[in-house]
């Protein structure tokens, strides 16, 4: 234990070298930065969407659907032009708007029985993800119109009836059902918070597991190199009590940056959902959420991280295997590759597979794939489903000590020494 | 005492064999040199007596431990010096003797002698709190040689021991092996410089791809040889016409 220790203090202080922790300080500052300045920006911003409008007809029925669209419970910030709509269009000083025209004939059309027409332009400035969001806010634009121009039609025909009822005869009321709870929550609310937790997890666990794979193999392989593998072999230690220092130096250090990973991601989503990926924005809500088993318990969290914990020392002991290939530093990248590919693949097919109604053999490759689930872990916690995240945790523990034992085995024969040599060599027989 | 006994040692790696069935021994307090060009098999073979590499056939053993069925008492007998090795660029000088001391020892005041032996006889003084990474290729070949002694083994295995070093740290790493010797440290060196074999061995063995071509003392070689120097020796061994 004494030896183990003294060998797992030497790996870190090898790793936490100022080329590794400035980087990675930066990086999670920077995270940190951007988040409180999409959130700063949002904070400034004028309340409501920029629409503005170009009223061509000039009537009192256009007059009242702007009116009514300027309502505050619309959340359009308009803004009248008198230009003719092409030189609205041209101006560049402005960032993405929306621009409503309601031509002539507009009152007439209405007044005839017939259909009015309105168009609606979505200009784009930018391409940025809340550019682009905010110019989806055109298609709410056309359905306020006409809204507001139904229920002046309503009004003027049937002047004993209640516009707001003949319009909305229906008082619908949302309710959410997660596994077994069910609450009366709006549903978009619900996804909002969802989304930013699925996205804030999965990249956190991602950037987790990668960077722990490369910790492990570039420390294998820079040993290798330096020869000073070669010394701590002919010395008096176990060579498993070499490999598990080298998990256990690397796991450390690797935990040590999830978790300011984490803080900094977690500040930049806090910014970039405006405090929902935090926490739930009122009370009633929060209640809401946790009746339906949303706000994950401490017990939830250990079981979330076991997952990853399991997935990120698989990952070490597949590296470490990775890194015992590898000729050099430089090679140790793309010997980690395959590692990298499968670990993408456990990622990225959950965030948009529905692994309900996906095929028996995506489900199967998914499963034996020990990172997936600490991917899906979160999610199976917040459904109830534990014993999938136990079974999960099992399985991973079980690929772990299978490489470990294949690593350590390794470690115990030449073959560390000498398997490249081996590959070659092999290789050269088949194609002398 | 018999120090190391090597019996019909021989490795391969697939169909490539690098060391073909070789045998000599070395007795305790001798410096004993295996000299060859490169790709000679020194290096494999001194791999294998580090317990590194496993021999294929053959039989060695370390002050009468088997290398076969007792590797793990021998690494605590023997001492390994890699050809070009480097050290923990992010450690200190010091904090490397210290780290490497206490692989081999428990004791602290056992331990702190070791590394003030190993600190003195590397030579760096106070460059000794400084980063490895600071250090010069020859300071680094002293650190490890210091490293490779300090503990005190019953055999040295030194790979190439000056291989790399400008003249003035040659002479002095030769310096200090002498000197180690003569306080009955038991070395094992490779080279592939014949003057440097005939300063430093008390004994050698011409070793040539994979096999001990002749073993004895430097002079007693150059005599049955008629040769001036080990270089000729050398040549005449693998010319002979």
């Amino acid at each position: 234990m004494r030896k183990f220790l003294i060998l797992v203090g030497k790996e870190i202080r090898e790793l936490m070298t100022p080329q590794l922790i400035l980087p990675m300080l930066a990086v999670i500052a920077l995270f940190g930065l951007i988040g409180k300045i999409i959130w700063k920006q949002a904070q400034n911003a004028p309340s409501g969407d920029y629409l503005a409008v170009v009223d061509q007809d000039r009537s009192e029925l256009s007059k009242r659907v702007l009116a009514d669209l300027q309502d505050k419970k619309r959340g359009f910030r308009v803004s009248m032009m008198s230009a003719p709509p092409e030189e609205v269009l041209g101006r560049k000083e402005w960032g993405n708007f929306v621009l409503l025209v309601i031509p002539r004939g507009f009152e007439a059309a209405v007044e005839s029985g017939q259909k009015a027409r309105i168009q609606v332009y979505s200009v784009f400035r930018s391409l940025g993800a809340r550019s682009m969001l905010s110019a989806a806010h055109a298609e709410r634009a056309e359905r306020s119109v006409d809204e507001s121009l139904a229920r002046l039609v309503v009004e003027s025909a049937l002047p004993d009836l209640d516009a707001d009822f003949v319009m909305h005869p229906a008082d619908p009321e949302e309710y959410v059902a997660v596994g077994d709870a069910v609450q009366r929550v709006p549903i978009a609310q619900v996804l909002g918070f969802l989304q930013s937790q699925t996205f804030l997890f999965p990249v956190v666990i991602f950037l987790a597991i990668m960077f722990s794979a490369q910790l492990v193999s570039m420390s294998v392989v820079s040993e290798k190199e330096n020869k000073t593998l070669e010394i701590l072999l002919s010395s008096p230690i176990g060579r498993k009590t070499l490999v598990f220092a080298k998990l256990a130096a690397s796991a450390a250090v690797a935990f040590g940056f999830t978790a300011a990973y984490m803080a900094g991601m977690r500040s930049f989503m806090t910014g970039v959902t405006g405090g929902m990926a935090s926490s739930p924005q009122s009370e009633s809500l929060r209640a809401a959420f946790e009746g339906l088993g949303l706000v994950i318990s401490p017990w939830g969290y250990a079981m979330i991280g076991l997952s990853v914990l399991f997935a990120i020392l698989c990952a070490l002991s597949i590296a470490i295997l990775l890194g015992i290939l590898a000729e050099d530093v430089k090679t140790a990248h793309m010997a980690a590759t395959p590692l990298l590919l499968v670990l993408m693949l456990s990622y990225m097919l959950p965030l948009f597979v529905d692994l309900h109604s996906a095929s028996r053999g995506l489900k199967v490759l998914l499963a034996v794939i020990p990172f997936t689930h600490a991917f899906l872990a979160p999610q199976n916690v917040v459904l109830g489903r534990t014993a999938w995240v136990w079974g999960g945790i099992v399985y991973q523990a079980a690929v772990f000590f299978a490489f470990v034992a294949l690593a350590s085995r390794i470690f115990s024969k030449e073959l560390v020494m000498t398997i490249r040599l081996r590959l070659i060599l092999k290789r050269r027989d088949r194609n002398p | 005492m018999q120090a190391l006994s090597v019996e019909r040692l021989t490795k391969r790696f697939g169909e490539l064999e690098a060391v073909r069935g070789i045998s000599f021994e070395v007795q305790e307090g001798e410096v004993f040199a295996l000299v060859g060009p490169n790709g000679a098999g020194k290096s494999t073979t001194l791999k294998t007596i580090a317990t590194i590499l496993e021999p294929t056939d053959g039989r060695v053993t370390v002050f009468g431990l088997d290398l076969g069925t007792q590797a793990e008492q021998v690494r605590s007998v023997i001492s390994y010096l890699p050809e070009e090795a480097g050290a923990y660029r992010n450690l200190t000088g010091r904090d490397y003797l210290r780290f490497m001391a206490s692989l081999f020892m428990d004791r602290e005041e056992q331990l702190s002698a070791s590394v003030e032996y190993g600190a003195r006889l590397s030579g760096l003084g106070g460059r000794l709190e400084e980063k490895i990474r600071t250090y010069s290729k020859g300071m680094t070949r002293k650190l490890l040689l210091s490293r490779t002694v300090m503990t005190r083994p019953r055999l040295a295995i030194l790979d190439e021991p000056t291989s790399g070093l400008d003249v003035l740290n040659a002479f002095e790493v030769r310096r200090t092996i002498r000197s180690l010797a003569k306080e009955g440290m038991t070395f094992l060196i490779s080279s592939h410089n014949m003057l440097e074999v005939e300063f430093l061995s008390d004994r050698l063995a011409i070793i040539a791809d994979g096999r001990i071509l002749a073993c004895d003392t430097a002079s007693a070689l150059k005599e049955r040889f008629k040769a001036g120097n080990l270089e000729e020796v050398f040549v005449r061994l693998v010319e002979p016409s």
